[in-house]
C-alpha cells in the first residue's frame, strides 16, 4: 500500500490508486474537466495538474498512480498558473455566452432569457417571480427604466430587439390584466416564489437600511432573501425617494410594489425623523442609501449610492445587501464575480443558427406576451449553474483574452429539435460522452472526428444526435463539464 | 457523390484482412486502394460484417491524413513541404502546381485528372524539391519548370502500361547521373559518356534521371560522372571511359522488378531530359568539387547501421550473408545467454535512435522483466520528422539488417511476435521489407524454433497511416491496436504494458539496424566511437543549403561545423552559414557560432535542439528564422493528435502569432506571449509531441531574438516573408518577358528589350521572378 504526502498530509492508498484518489481521501479538492470516476482516465483536459515535489514535474493528478513515498503539492502557485493556463487556452476556443448580453448589460442583471422563457412556456407566474426576485421593483422600472438590456439584445440582428422592458412590466403590473398580481399570490404561495418557509421565520440578524429610493428598497428586498431582517427608515411619508419625483411613473405602481415588499417582509419606518442611534443600537448593520447621508461615517456601515438611473440605483442595493450579508458572516468582502464567457458580436449565420432556438411554429398562437417572448434567441448557456469550466474560470480567475484567437470559432447548434442540443463550440474534447456511448453500447454513439485543433465530437456518418444518443442522452448531458451536451428545456436556474 | 460501390470487393476486403476491431487501419487502406477513397457506404458495410464499430471506423478514418472521403483526381501529384524542399521553395512549387493546373478550391482540378497536395518529406531531400507525381518523382522542381513537369508526366502517361502491372518501384526515380557537360567536359568525351549511360539505363530498366551539368572546377580530371542517389552519399567518378558506365552503372542501380518496364517512356523520357533546352539546369548542380572534399567526404563518416551501403544489393539475402549477415543473431542463438545479451547492449551505451536516446539495454531490461505470457516487439519505422529519411533508407537498403536486430532483441526480452511499422507512403520501403519476411521465413530465420534456438518470433508489417505523433510509442500501439493514434499518459510504458496489454519492447528501425554490427564486433568496439555518454553513431539526414545532402551515419561528438563544411562540403551557392536545423520539429535551429557543438543527446539538448530523428538541415543567411520556427510549428500544430490542451490550443495559438509575424502584423508583446504559450505547451502536454513542439520555437528566439524584434517592426532581414519585402528590377534587365510571362498575376509589365516594372501593390511575393529571372536582376529588399 503506497503513503505518500499530499500538501504534506499522510494518505496511504490501495495499488494502483491515483494521486486524485490519494487526494480526495485527505479532502483535497483537485480540479478536474475530462475525469470521470469508473472511466479509464482520458488524460487530455490536463486541468488536474499537481507537483510532484521530487522531480519539480507537473503531473495529471486523475492518471498518475500514486507511489510510495511521493510528494505532491497541489496548490503552489506553479500548479495555479499552469491550472490558469489550460483554462485561458480552452476558453480561447470556447464560443458560448454564459450569461445573455441583455442580462450583462442589465445593471441589476436580471435574469432575462429565463425570464422570458418562463412567459414564453405561460408560466408568468414564475417570470414575475424573476423579475421580482432580481429587480425588486420591476414594474416601477417597466416605466422609468431607458432599458438598456434591450441595445444589447441579440434578436435585433434578426429583426427587432425583444421588448424587454415592457414585458418585465407586464407580468408584474397588478392592473393588468391577464398578468399575475404578484403581492396578492405572495401571501399563499410564498413557497412557490422561492421562499421557503424556513427562509421566511424571524430572523436572527436585522440590518437597517436608510433612504427609501431605489437603491434602498432593492437593498432591503436582498437582505429579506439573503434571510435578514430589514427595516426601512425614511423621513419622508411615503417610500420611494426619488422615484416620488419622477412624472411619467403612475404613483399607484409604485405603491403597489412597496406594498408588495412590506409583504414580503420589509419594514417600514417613514415619516419620521431618523434617530441615528437608534438606527445604529438596534440593529446589526446599517446601509445609508441616500445621497445626503453619504458622508457620514460609522463603523461597520454601508452604501448604496441612488443613481438618477433608476436599475443602476437597484443594482447598487443589491450590491451593498451582499456585502452586508458577507460582513455579517464574517467572511471578507470580495468582488469576484462569476466567470462570464463572451461571444462578442454574432455573424449574420449564427444569429440564424440561434434563431433555431425559437419555437417559431407555436408563436403564431400565442397570446402577445408570449408570442413576443418566444422571440427570445435564447443566448444564455442552458448549462450555466452547473458547467464546471465556469465555475474553475471563476475560481482560478481565468481570463478569455489572455491568449486571443485569431478568428473564434462558429456558433452552432447540432439537434435543435430533439431533446438534447450539441453546441460544438463550448465542447472541450473531454471524451466522456465517447466513452460512456461506447460503454453503453450505442449502436451509433459519438465519436471523435478530425484530429488536431479541428478534433469534434460528432455521430457517425453524420447522423442524427437522437439516433447517437439513444441510450445514453441522459448520462452524457450529465457527465459533460461543460454546455456543451444539455437537454433542451431543461432550466438549471 | 457517387457512392454505388461494389459491396462485394468490401466483403472481400475485410475477409481476407480479418474482421476483428484492431484489422480497421488495413482494412481502410484496404479500400482506399480499391476506391481510391473511402467511400461512406463501404464504411457502413465493414460496420456490418465485422466487429469494427461505427464510432470506431468514423474516428480512425478521420484521423489519419492518409485515409480520403471524397473521391480523389486520376492522378496524385504530392509536392515535398519536407524541411529540405521547404528551405529550397517547394511552397512557391506548390501554388506554381495549383496554378498550372487552374485549381482554385479544394485540391483537384476540374477535369477530376489530378489531386495535389502537401505532403512530410518524400524522402529524397537530395533532389529537393520534389513533385512526386503517382510513381515518379520529380527532383529540383522549379517554379518554372512546373508546367513542363506536368507535360512530360501527361506525356508518358499515354505510354504506360497499366497500372496494375506495374512494380511498385517502377516510375519512382532511384536517382540521378549528372554528367558534366562543361566545356571542357565535351572535350573530354562526355557526350559519349552519355549515350553509353542511357544505353546501361535503358537495358537495365532502371528510372535514373541523367542531369546534365556545367563545369564542376575539376576540369584537369574530365569527362566527370557523379551518381547521386536519394539518400546517400554522391559518388564522383573522375576521367569516366564509356567502357567504365555499366560498372557504375551496375554498381549502383539495381533493376529487381520482374515486370516489363515502359520502354517506350523511358526511351523519350531520356530523350526529353537531354534535348529540352527550355530546362534550365540551375546553378546548385555545378559541384564545386575540390580534391580533398571526396576522400574526406568518407573518412569522416562511420558505416554501422548503413554498412555496405552502395555495394549491398539490399534485396539479396545471399549477399548479406556473405557480407557477415546473420553472424550476429547465430552467436546470440549459441550463447543463449539473454540477460548477458542484455548486459553486452548495456556495456555497448547503446541509446535508442528514435529521438528520446533512452538506453536501449535499460529498456531491454524492463520489458524482459515485465511480467506477461506474451511479449511483443514493434520497429518504429513511422519516421515523421518532415526532414528526414534515414529510416526509410534504412528499411529500403537493409531489410534484412533490420529484422535481424529484432531477432536478436527479440531473443533477449523474450519477444515472440513483433511488427514493423512503416509508413505506407514508403512503398518501396514495404516491398523490400516485405520480401525480406518472405526470404527469412523460407531460410528458417523466421517463424517457429529458428535454428533450433527453441526461440520463435513471427514478424508482420504494418503500414503507418499518417500521423506524425505515431512515432511515439503509445500512440503507435494504438493504432496497432485499431484505435486513433493518440498516445496515453505514461507510466505504465509500454515496455511494462503494451500492445493488447502485454509488455512491448518499441524501438527504432535504426536501433534495430545497429545491433548485429554491435554483436560481431563487441560491446568495448562501439563503445569506443562516440562521447562519455554518446557512443557509437547516428544517422542523418544531412539537407539544405549544403553542397552535398544525403544520407550520413556519424560518430557521435562530430562537431556540426564538421558536418557542414566536411562532409557536406560547406554552404551551397557561396552563401553564409546561419545556422542548422537539428532533429526536426522536436529539435531546434543552432546558430553558426554554435558549431562546435557536438552530436551527442546531451550536448544538443543543452543547446535546446535534440538528436530527434535525425534531420539535420543547413541553413544559410537567407533563410529566415522566423519564417522556420512557423514552419516547424505549422507541422506540429497540423499533426497534433487534438488530445491534451496544451498541445491542441497551444500550439494552434503559437502558430498563429508566428504566422502573424510572418506577415507583417506583428505587435509587441508577441514574443513574450509566445515564450508563455511555449512554456505552457512543454511543461504540460501529455506526449512527446507537444513536450517538444516548442523548441523550434524557443530556439530561434533564444539565437535570432532579434530577428523576430526585426518582425514586429515591420522587417525580414533574410529578404524572406513575402508581407515584409517587397520585389523590384534593377536596369540590370535585359527585357527578357521571362518574369512577366511567369508573374501569377501580372504584376510586371515592361517594354521587350527595356527594363520591366514590377508593381508592388500587386505583387504576391511568390518569387517566380526573381528565380527565372536569368541575369539576377529581380531584388528583394
Ligand atoms: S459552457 Fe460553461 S463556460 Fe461555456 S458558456 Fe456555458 S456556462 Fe459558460
Ligand atoms: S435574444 Fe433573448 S437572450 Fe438574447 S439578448 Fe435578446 S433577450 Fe437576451
Ligand atoms: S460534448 Fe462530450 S467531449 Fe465535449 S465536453 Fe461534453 S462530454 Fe466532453
Ligand atoms: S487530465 Fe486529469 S482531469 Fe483532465
Amino acid at each position: 500500500m503506497p503513503e505518500l504526502r499530499i500538501n504534506g498530509l499522510p494518505a496511504k492508498v490501495d495499488e494502483g490508486a491515483t494521486v486524485l484518489d490519494a487526494a480526495e481521501l485527505v479532502f483535497v479538492d483537485i480540479p478536474t474537466l475530462c475525469h470521470m470516476k469508473g472511466c479509464e482516465p482520458e488524460t487530455s483536459c490536463m486541468l488536474c495538474v499537481v507537483k510532484n515535489v521530487a522531480t519539480g514535474q507537473l503531473i495529471p493528478a486523475c492518471s498518475a498512480k500514486a507511489v510510495d513515498g511521493m510528494e505532491i503539492d497541489t496548490e503552489c502557485a506553479e500548479v495555479q498558473s499552469a491550472r490558469r493556463d489550460i483554462l485561458n487556452l480552452l476558453l480561447s476556443e470556447h464560443v458560448g455566452d454564459c450569461e445573455a448580453p441583455c442580462t450583462r448589460i442589465c445593471p441589476a442583471h436580471l435574469d432575462i432569457p429565463l425570464m422570458l422563457r418562463a412567459i414564453e412556456h405561460g408560466n408568468l407566474e414564475s417570470a414575475a417571480w424573476i423579475a421580482k426576485r432580481d429587480l425588486a421593483i420591476p414594474a416601477t422600472l417597466g416605466h422609468v427604466c431607458p432599458a438598456p438590456c434591450e441595445k444589447g439584445c441579440r434578436r435585433a440582428q434578426v429583426d427587432e430587439a425583444i421588448t424587454i422592458r415592457d414585458l418585465h412590466r407586464e407580468v408584474t403590473e397588478g392592473s393588468t390584466e391577464g398578468s399575475v398580481l404578484c403581492f396578492n399570490v405572495f401571501s399563499e404561495k410564498h413557497h412557490f416564489i422561492g421562499l421557503t418557509p424556513k427562509s421566511m421565520t424571524p430572523k436572527s440578524k436585522s440590518v437597517a437600511v436608510i433612504g427609501s429610493g431605489p437603491a434602498g428598497l432593492s437593498c432591503a428586498w436582498k437582505l429579506i432573501q439573503l434571510g435578514y431582517g430589514c427595516t426601512v427608515f425614511d423621513e419622508a411619508p411615503k417610500a420611494g425617494g426619488v422615484l416620488r419625483e419622477h412624472n411619467s411613473l403612475p404613483m399607484d405602481v409604485l405603491d403597489d410594489e412597496v406594498d408588495w415588499l412590506a409583504q414580503a417582509g420589509v419594514e417600514f419606518s417613514l415619516g419620521a425623523p431618523i434617530s441615528m442611534h437608534e438606527a445604529a443600537d438596534g440593529f446589526d448593520g446599517i446601509v445609508f442609501a441616500e445621497t445626503e447621508f453619504s458622508g457620514t461615517h460609522f463603523a461597520d456601515a454601508f452604501y448604496a449610492e441612488e443613481h438618477k438611473l433608476a436599475v443602476k440605483a437597484v443594482a447598487n442595493g443589491k450590491a451593498a445587501a451582499v456585502a452586508v450579508d458577507r460582513f455579517l458572516k464574517g467572511e471578507p468582502p470580495s468582488n469576484k464575480e462569476p466567470f462570464d464567457s463572451k461571444t462578442g458580436k454574432l455573424r449574420e449565420s449564427e444569429v440564424q443558427e440561434l434563431t433555431k432556438n425559437c419555437a417559431t411554429v407555436e408563436q403564431a398562437g400565442m397570446p402577445a406576451p408570449q408570442a413576443e417572448a418566444a422571440r427570445c434567441l435564447h443566448c444564455d448557456c442552458r448549462k450555466a449553474v452547473s458547467c464546471k469550466l465556469r465555475k474553475y474560470a471563476t475560481q482560478y480567475g481565468a481570463n478569455q483574452r489572455e491568449f486571443p484567437a485569431d478568428e473564434r470559432g462558429h456558433v452552432q447548434l447540432i439537434g435543435h429539435d430533439e431533446a438534447v442540443v450539441f453546441e460544438p463550440g463550448k465542447c472541450i474534447k473531454c471524451g466522456l460522452c465517447v466513452k460512456i456511448t461506447k460503454r453503453a453500447g450505442e449502436e451509433l454513439g459519438v465519436t471523435f472526428v478530425g484530429r488536431g485543433y479541428n478534433t469534434r465530437v460528432a455521430v457517425p456518418f453524420e447522423e442524427a444526435l437522437q439516433d447517437g444518443l439513444r441510450e445514453a442522452a441522459t448520462e452524457c448531458v450529465e457527465a459533460c463539464p461543460t454546455g456543451a451536451l444539455a437537454f433542451r428545456n431543461v432550466e438549471e436556474r | 457523390m457517387n457512392d454505388e460501390i461494389d459491396i462485394l470487393e468490401v466483403d472481400r476486403i475485410v475477409e481476407s484482412i480479418g474482421r476483428d476491431s484492431a484489422s480497421v487501419i488495413p482494412v481502410l487502406q484496404a479500400m482506399q486502394k480499391t476506391f481510391k477513397f473511402l467511400p461512406e457506404a463501404a464504411l457502413r458495410r465493414v460496420c456490418e460484417i465485422s466487429d469494427i464499430t461505427p464510432a470506431q471506423i468514423e474516428g480512425v478514418a478521420s484521423f489519419f491524413s492518409q485515409f480520403r472521403r471524397s473521391p480523389v483526381g486520376k492522378h496524385m501529384i504530392s509536392v515535398c513541404d519536407g524541411t529540405a524542399c521547404h528551405v529550397k521553395g517547394s511552397e512557391a512549387v506548390y501554388y506554381s502546381v495549383l496554378k498550372d493546373l487552374g485549381i482554385k478550391d479544394g485540391d483537384t482540378d476540374a477535369d477530376g485528372l489530378f489531386t495535389v497536395q502537401k505532403v512530410a518529406c518524400l524522402g529524397c531531400c537530395t533532389l529537393a524539391p520534389a513533385v512526386q507525381i503517382d510513381e515518379t518523382t520529380y527532383g529540383h522542381v522549379r517554379t518554372d519548370t512546373v508546367s513542363d513537369m506536368i507535360t512530360d508526366f501527361i506525356e508518358n502517361e499515354a505510354n504506360r502500361i497499366p497500372r496494375k502491372f506495374q512494380g511498385l518501384e517502377d516510375g519512382i526515380s532511384m536517382g540521378e547521373v549528372r554528367v558534366g557537360l562543361g566545356s571542357c567536359c565535351v572535350a573530354g568525351g562526355s557526350a559519349k559518356i552519355r549515350e553509353a549511360l542511357e544505353e546501361e539505363l535503358e537495358s537495365l530498366k532502371c528510372k535514373v534521371d541523367i542531369k546534365p551539368v556545367g563545369c564542376v572546377g575539376m576540369c584537369h580530371r574530365t569527362p566527370l560522372v557523379e551518381v547521386v542517389i536519394p539518400g546517400e552519399e554522391p559518388v564522383l567518378y573522375a576521367k569516366v571511359k564509356p567502357e567504365d558506365i555499366p560498372e557504375i552503372v551496375e554498381r549502383h542501380f539495381w533493376s529487381d522488378s520482374p515486370f516489363i518496364k515502359v520502354r517506350a517512356a523511358t526511351e523519350r523520357w531520356l530523350k526529353k531530359l537531354y534535348t529540352d533546352e527550355a530546362r534550365n539546369v540551375p546553378d546548385r548542380y555545378s559541384i564545386n568539387v575540390r580534391d580533398e572534399p571526396v576522400a574526406d567526404f568518407l573518412s569522416r563518416q562511420k558505416h554501422i547501421a548503413t554498412e555496405h551501403g552502395g555495394v549491398l544489393n539490399p534485396s539479396d539475402m545471399e549477399e548479406y550473408k556473405r557480407l557477415g549477415g546473420f553472424k550476429a543473431i547465430k552467436d546470440v542463438f549459441f550463447k543463449n545467454d539473454p540477460g548477458g545479451l542484455i548486459s553486452t547492449i548495456d556495456k555497448s551505451g547503446l541509446r535508442g535512435r528514435g529521438g528520446g536516446g533512452f538506453p536501449t539495454g535499460k529498456k531491454w531490461d524492463i520489458v524482459r522483466k515485465a511480467p506477461g505470457e506474451k511479449k511483443y516487439i514493434v520497429a518504429n519505422g513511422d519516421e515523421g520528422d518532415p526532414g528526414a529519411f534515414m529510416d526509410r533508407m534504412i528499411m529500403e537498403s537493409y531489410p534484412y539488417r533490420v529484422i535481424e536486430g529484432m531477432l536478436i532483441a527479440s531473443f533477449a526480452v523474450g519477444a515472440t511476435e513483433g511488427v514493423l511499422y512503416v509508413r505506407a507512403e514508403y512503398p518501396l520501403a514495404v516491398k523490400r521489407i516485405r520480401q525480406a519476411l518472405a526470404d527469412m521465413e523460407a531460410a528458417g530465420l523466421l517463424g517457429d524454433n529458428i535454428m533450433g534456438s527453441g526461440h520463435s518470433l513471427s514478424l508482420k508489417i504494418f503500414e503507418g497511416a499518417g500521423a506524425f505523433v505515431c512515432g511515439e510509442e503509445s500512440a503507435l500501439i494504438a493504432s496497432l491496436e485499431g484505435r486513433r493514434g493518440m498516445p496515453n499518459y505514461r507510466p505504465p510504458f509500454p515496455a511494462e504494458k503494451g500492445l493488447n496489454g502485454c509488455p512491448t519492447l518499441v524501438n527504432n528501425a535504426e536501433t534495430f539496424s545497429v545491433l548485429p554490427w554491435i554483436i560481431r564486433n563487441g560491446a568495448e568496439e562501439f563503445a569506443k566511437l562516440g562521447t562519455d555518454r554518446s557512443k557509437g553513431t547516428k544517422v542523418f539526414s544531412l539537407a539544405g543549403k549544403v553542397e552535398r545532402g544525403g544520407l550520413i551515419e556519424v560518430p557521435m561528438g562530430i562537431t556540426i561545423r564538421e558536418v557542414v563544411e566536411q562532409i557536406g562540403g560547406g554552404v551551397a551557392d557561396g552563401r553564409t552559414f546561419k545556422a542548422v536545423q537539428i532533429g526536426g520539429p522536436s529539435g531546434g535551429c543552432i546558430p553558426a557560432s554554435l558549431g562546435d557543438t557536438t552530436v551527442d543527446f546531451e550536448a544538443l539538448s543543452e543547446v535546446g535542439a535534440m538528436m530527434g530523428s535525425g534531420g539535420f538541415v543547413v541553413l544559410d543567411d537567407r533563410d529566415c528564422m522566423v519564417e522556420m520556427a512557423r514552419y516547424f510549428l505549422s507541422f506540429t500544430q497540423s499533426e497534433s493528435c487534438g488530445k491534451c490542451t496544451p498541445c491542441r490550443v497551444g500550439t494552434k495559438r503559437m502558430l498563429e502569432i508566428l504566422t502573424r509575424l510572418c506577415k507583417g502584423q506583428g505587435k509587441q508583446g508577441d514574443i513574450e506571449k509566445l515564450e508563455q504559450l511555449a512554456k505552457t505547451v512543454k511543461g504540460q502536454s501529455l506526449c512527446g509531441l507537444g513536450k517538444t513542439a516548442p523548441n523550434p520555437v524557443l530556439t530561434t528566439i533564444k539565437y535570432f531574438r532579434e530577428e523576430f524584434e526585426a518582425h514586429i517592426e515591420g522587417r525580414c532581414p533574410a529578404g524572406k516573408c513575402a508581407k515584409l519585402i517587397t520585389y523590384s528590377i534593377t536596369d540590370d534587365c535585359i527585357g527578357c518577358a521571362k518574369c512577366a510571362a511567369e508573374c501569377p498575376v501580372d504584376a510586371i509589365s515592361g517594354e521587350p528589350y527595356s527594363v520591366f516594372e514590377i508593381d508592388p501593390e500587386l505583387c504576391v511575393r511568390c518569387d517566380n521572378c526573381r528565380q527565372i529571372c536569368p541575369v539576377d536582376a529581380v531584388v528583394v529588399e
